[in-house]
């Protein structure tokens, strides 16, 4: 009865955000769902490796860049079909992801976060300077319009189709992850690692697993980036990138993933409501962070759940 | 029939020579109690046992076979879970959650599996689950399945520890001082379940400073003194045996 009930709220969810282009017209908001879209799908995936398995990354845009460049160089020098550039723009960041996390699979807390920053400097420097490949500081510029079979992606409502084809995508095939026994692996990792092996679990594995799993979803989204950006360059995927994913992930929770997209959407909101104020914006926003997570250390699901224990108090002394 | 056998097993950390040449042998069915004072190396010895610690040298058989060398998270599915001297439950997550990582080796589904065939997956959850419950049922925690492991109050936490061991479906248990903590009434009551489970087939290899349950569960008793076996047999000689009162209460004068 309560999973029937799960299972159509979810449906239901899924047709309305079908269905929001239909009511929204507006161009500017459209764009804002479309990053807001983009976002959901990196901070996901962050979610899943430090918030599931504790490996605090702050190299994720690296990954992220990682599927742009693919689908850039993919597009525009060889001019592949777009499905197979974004699959490969996952691949190769899950790839890359894999390597890295295997080189470092002895190291623990803080030093991984180290190594994760440098690799994404590492990443963003290489692709300043090695002109010829990447275009260096400029970039990648006009790449093409994406095709899927006869389906010509050009304006703002189409791109919100194709981010939200990918984010349900991700939303439901890491659903479906955590909730299995790779999931619980991920958990019993963060939660206590000794514990964890003795209780059968390979932590070396199952730490690269979910690393590089993570790595192939912002490789997508890396991918989407690039086709609707149509240029890219290596200053948007700087540390600052990394960090706005960690503080989003951070303000929606840690370790729960319908939670994430609610962080992704006040962050964006936010940003954009406090436009006006000019260089004020970041002083606000960084407030309002410190703020939340003074009073609600678990980001917006703690409120959630704080009011769920609320009303389940309240019903208590109805008895 | 012996299903543990532990020869000569050395230890040292530094100067400090933890454990010395101890051989140690647990048998099908049987309740084996490990006592001494602290710092005689009962603990580093489990940790031998469990694979957290490599032993310098010797060699440990179970079932006959050699696992000795075998990597941490692999002793598990031989048949040896363990429990923690001072807990090591997964917190944040329900009593439930907890368990079912116990049986992480037990259910088969890969990757592809949860993708392309979740019936197959759904049902292999599906089991797992109830073998939960029944193993929460038998430490009546089953109430509680929803609860943050971090809620429960410290007796439960132990049992939830001792379930989360027993989902792995092992022949051995090594349990470090699974009486901590616990008020008199919940030790005796510990007790009687660890009998169940002796009476059920498992084999127990247990650390306890309670002398009253150690005494009233255990077949056999080995008692350590700075890392040496004193002495070994059933629990009444163990307790009249003069030189086990000097290491706990002091030489007469």
């Amino acid at each position: 009865m309560e999973k029937n009930k799960k299972i159509i709220v979810f449906i239901l969810v899924v047709a309305l955000s079908f269905l929001l282009p239909s009511f929204v017209k507006n161009f500017y908001w459209l764009g804002i769902f479309n990053l807001i879209l983009m976002y959901s799908i990196l901070c996901l995936s962050l979610n899943l490796i430090f918030g599931f398995t504790n490996l605090l990354s702050v190299g994720h845009a690296a990954f992220y860049g990682i599927g742009a460049y693919t689908t850039a160089i993919l597009l525009t020098r060889y001019h592949f079909p777009f499905l197979p550039s974004l699959l490969l723009s996952g691949l190769i960041a899950l790839f890359i992801g894999s390597l890295l996390s295997m080189t470092t699979s002895r190291v623990k807390g803080d030093y991984f976060t180290v190594i994760t920053i440098v690799f994404g400097e590492i990443f963003r420097l290489i692709m300043q300077n090695w002109v010829s490949f990447s275009g260096g500081a400029v970039g990648v510029v006009g790449i093409p319009a994406p095709q899927i079979f006869s389906w010509r992606i050009i304006s703002e409502k189409d791109f919100y189709f194709l981010g939200l084809i990918l984010f349900w995508f991700t939303y439901i095939t890491l659903s479906l992850l955590v909730k299995s026994k790779f999931g619980r692996a991920f958990i019993a990792i963060r939660e206590d690692e000794l514990a964890a092996s003795t209780m059968g679990i390979n932590n070396v594995m199952y730490k690269i697993l979910s690393f590089s799993i993570g790595c192939f979803y912002a490789g997508l989204a890396g991918s989407y980036y690039a086709v609707y950006n149509t240029a890219i360059a290596p200053s948007s995927f700087t540390l600052d990138e990394s960090c706005l994913m960690i503080i989003m992930v951070v303000l929606g929770g840690i370790g729960n993933l319908s939670a994430t997209i609610p962080g992704v959407i006040v962050m964006l909101v936010a940003t954009e409501v406090f436009r006006p104020l000019y260089y004020y914006r970041l002083l606000l926003i960084g407030l309002i962070m410190v703020i939340v997570l003074v009073r609600y250390p678990y980001g917006i699901l703690g409120i959630f759940n704080k009011i769920a224990s609320m009303r389940k108090k309240y019903s208590y002394r109805k008895v | 029939m012996t299903l543990l056998k532990a020869e000569e097993i050395d230890k040292k950390f530094g100067g400090i020579h933890a454990v010395s040449h101890l051989n140690v042998s647990v048998n099908e069915g049987e309740i084996v109690g490990m006592i001494g004072p602290n710092g005689s190396g009962k603990t580093t010895f489990l940790n031998i046992l469990s694979g957290i610690y490599r032993s310098d040298s010797g060699k440990i058989e179970f079932k006959n076979e050699d696992i000795t060398k075998s990597p941490l998270h692999c002793i598990i599915e031989k048949g040896i879970a363990r429990t923690f001297q001072n807990l090591r439950i997964f917190r944040n997550i329900s009593v439930l959650e907890n368990v079912l990582i116990g049986r992480h080796h037990l259910i088969k589904n890969s990757l592809l599996n949860i993708y392309f065939n979740p019936s197959l997956a759904s049902r292999r959850e599906k089991n797992a689950y109830l073998k939960a419950m029944e193993i929460l049922e038998l430490v009546k925690l089953d109430k509680e399945k929803n609860e943050l492991a971090r809620n429960l109050p410290y007796g439960k936490q132990r049992l939830l520890e001792i379930a989360r061991a027993l989902m792995a479906e092992p022949v051995l248990l090594l349990l470090d001082e699974p009486t901590a903590g616990m008020n008199p009434t919940e030790a005796v009551g510990l007790c009687v379940f660890l009998k169940e489970l002796k009476e059920k087939g498992f084999a127990l290899f247990v650390i306890e400073h309670n002398m009253k349950a150690i005494m009233s569960i255990s077949d056999r008793i080995i008692v350590l003194n700075a890392g040496e076996k004193l002495k070994e047999g059933i629990p009444r000689e163990i307790q009249r045996d003069k030189q086990v009162q000097e290491i706990y209460l002091g030489k007469e004068e």
